[in-house]
């Protein structure tokens, strides 16, 4: 039996707004063990980065629990890069790896990962300095830099061109088997879901409950999306994303 | 590299405005001179004179040095305690509601009072009532000013700093400090001219050293071009803190924070 490292039981979210109470998450449960790649999949305002903040203790449910053993690490790829303005790229990775890993160890995983983001070159660079794409980098190499027993992405390829999706959904597929974290991926990209996932986990329009939860045995290394198999995953859930419609 | 020419042409014209403004207020004081007795109105000369006395009799450095290290010494109090009360504040309605209605009630008993009271509490022989003076002064000036600074820290660095388990000591020195350093700069120079008046004040009401005293005593035997003298001095140091030390420190934040 594997570890479990989340675990949402009966969640339900609401915020105090200006109109009212807000429902953002409903009675929703899920258990996320090491090793797995889970992908949480729907629409945009569903409530999906709300689910990863109760995730990492930013935010508590308005009812249910959201157990993360203690002691397990936790690293977070926000959906909007959340880099030190005053630090290089090589500084902003250190700031948060040295809370973890002794130096020696850390630089090699620093280097290897700098490396592998296509970063090693602007590693002395400061946020300002960088595109939109590249401060998206710095936070996934970041995230995977500490060597987390649960990795939170919050879309983390959005509007990065094909080229560099594909290239970074191998580096994070290779440090997945690496290190075996788990991982909880929202999205709303099918592709990238049954791409990466063991489990994909369809969710409704807010609030976000559960309709369906798919799951996908073929090793990640060899999926593609010619693949007739992943072709016929995709047709399902397109098919009951547009039924939630 | 045109907009910088035309940048330093403007800073040149404005330049020039200004030395012209002060050579007109030069000039009315001189004329000004020539119609009243020294006692009243000295003039540029006799006031010239004056002031070289005093760096002769080597009071003039004495008590700008007694004066200015008053005036730093309170004012740093002012800075550490101002930021560790804003710091201390900000989390808690507790701690909150306990200090501003304070701090609002040093800031509304006008320093005078304080004066009278650091005199009667510390006495006028050394340096405990002005450095008091100047610190109560300063210190709502400070508050306010981090107070309002934390609120522009990017609650979202901190999140994840908290993610990422960065201890609270980690948070405040490598978040919450850089982040506020543009604000500290402005404190810096809003505190140090009010702290610099402060202790002039203090000094003239009840002190037997620094520029105040003199400026008291000079006062006091009639040697109106001494008080003069004294005023170009406070004008001078004011000066020399505004462009020696204030601005290339406002310059760096700048850089710094951009
Ligand atoms: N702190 C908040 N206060 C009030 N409403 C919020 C807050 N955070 C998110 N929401 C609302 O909750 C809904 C879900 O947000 P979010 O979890 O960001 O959706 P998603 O990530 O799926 O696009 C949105 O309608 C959003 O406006
Ligand atoms: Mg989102």
């Amino acid at each position: 039996m594997r570890v479990v490292v989340l675990e949402y039981v009966g969640v339900t979210k609401e915020f105090a707004g200006d109109e009212g109470i807000l429902q953002v998450v409903d009675d929703l449960s899920l258990t996320i063990k090491r090793g797995e790649i889970v992908a949480l999949l729907g629409p945009s305002g569903c409530g999906k980065t709300t689910l990863l903040n109760m995730g990492a203790q930013l935010l508590k449910p308005t009812r249910g629990r959201v157990v993360c053993p203690k002691g397990t690490r936790v690293a977070y790829a926000f959906q909007e890069p959340r880099l030190l303005p005053w630090k290089t790229v090589e500084e902003n990775i250190r700031f948060v790896q040295d809370n973890f890993l002794p130096e020696p160890l850390g630089g090699e995983i620093r280097e290897r990962i700098l490396v592998q983001t296509q970063l090693s070159d602007f590693r002395n660079a400061y946020p300002d300095e960088l595109s939109g794409g590249m401060k998206q980098r710095v936070e996934i190499a970041r995230a995977l830099s500490i060597q987390p027993d649960l990795l939170l992405m919050d879309e983390p390829f959005k509007s990065l061109d094909p080229a560099l999706k594909l290239e970074l959904r191998s580096l994070l597929l290779a440090e997945h088997s690496r290190q075996q974290f788990a991982l909880l991926l929202v999205t709303h990209d099918p592709g990238e879901a049954v791409l990466l996932a063991d489990r994909v986990i369809l969710l409704s329009r807010r609030p976000a409950q559960i309709r369906t939860e798919i799951a996908l045995k073929a090793p990640q290394e060899l999926r593609t999306l010619a693949d007739p198999l992943l072709a016929g995953w995709l047709d399902e859930i397109h098919g009951l994303m547009v039924g939630a419609q | 590299m045109a907009i910088s020419i035309s940048r330093r042409k403007g800073e040149f014209q404005k330049l020039a405005i200004g030395t012209a403004g002060l050579l007109v207020v030069f000039a009315c004081w001189s004329r000004l001179a020539e119609n009243y007795h020294p006692l009243i109105l000295p003039s540029p000369h006799e006031t010239g004179k004056a002031l070289l006395a005093l760096w002769k009799e080597g009071s003039l450095v004495s008590n700008v040095l007694v004066t200015l290290s008053r005036t730093l010494c309170g004012c740093s109090l002012a800075l550490f305690s101002g930021f560790a009360l804003a710091v201390l504040t900000k989390g808690t309605t507790f701690w909150q509601a306990l200090v501003r209605p304070i701090l609002t009630l040093i800031q509304i008993i006008p320093p005078v009072v304080w004066t009278v009271l650091a005199v009667i509490w510390f006495g006028i022989a050394d340096h405990v009532a002005p450095v008091f003076l100047i610190f109560v002064v300063t210190l709502p000036v400070a508050f306010v000013s981090f107070f309002s600074g934390l609120d522009s820290i990017d609650g979202q660095l901190v999140e994840m700093a908290a993610v990422y388990r960065c201890s609270r000591l980690k948070t405040i020195t490598e978040i919450y400090l850089p982040a506020l350093i543009p604000h500290f700069v402005s404190t810096v120079s809003v505190g140090i001219s009010f702290a610099w008046k402060a202790a002039i004040f203090a000094e003239f009401m009840g002190s037997t050293t620094g520029v105040g005293f003199a400026l008291s005593t000079a006062n006091s035997n009639l040697q109106t071009e001494k008080v003069f003298a004294w005023v170009l001095v406070l004008i001078a140091v004011m000066l020399v803190c505004e462009y020696g030390l204030l601005t290339p420190l406002r310059r760096r934040a700048a850089r710094w924070s951009a």
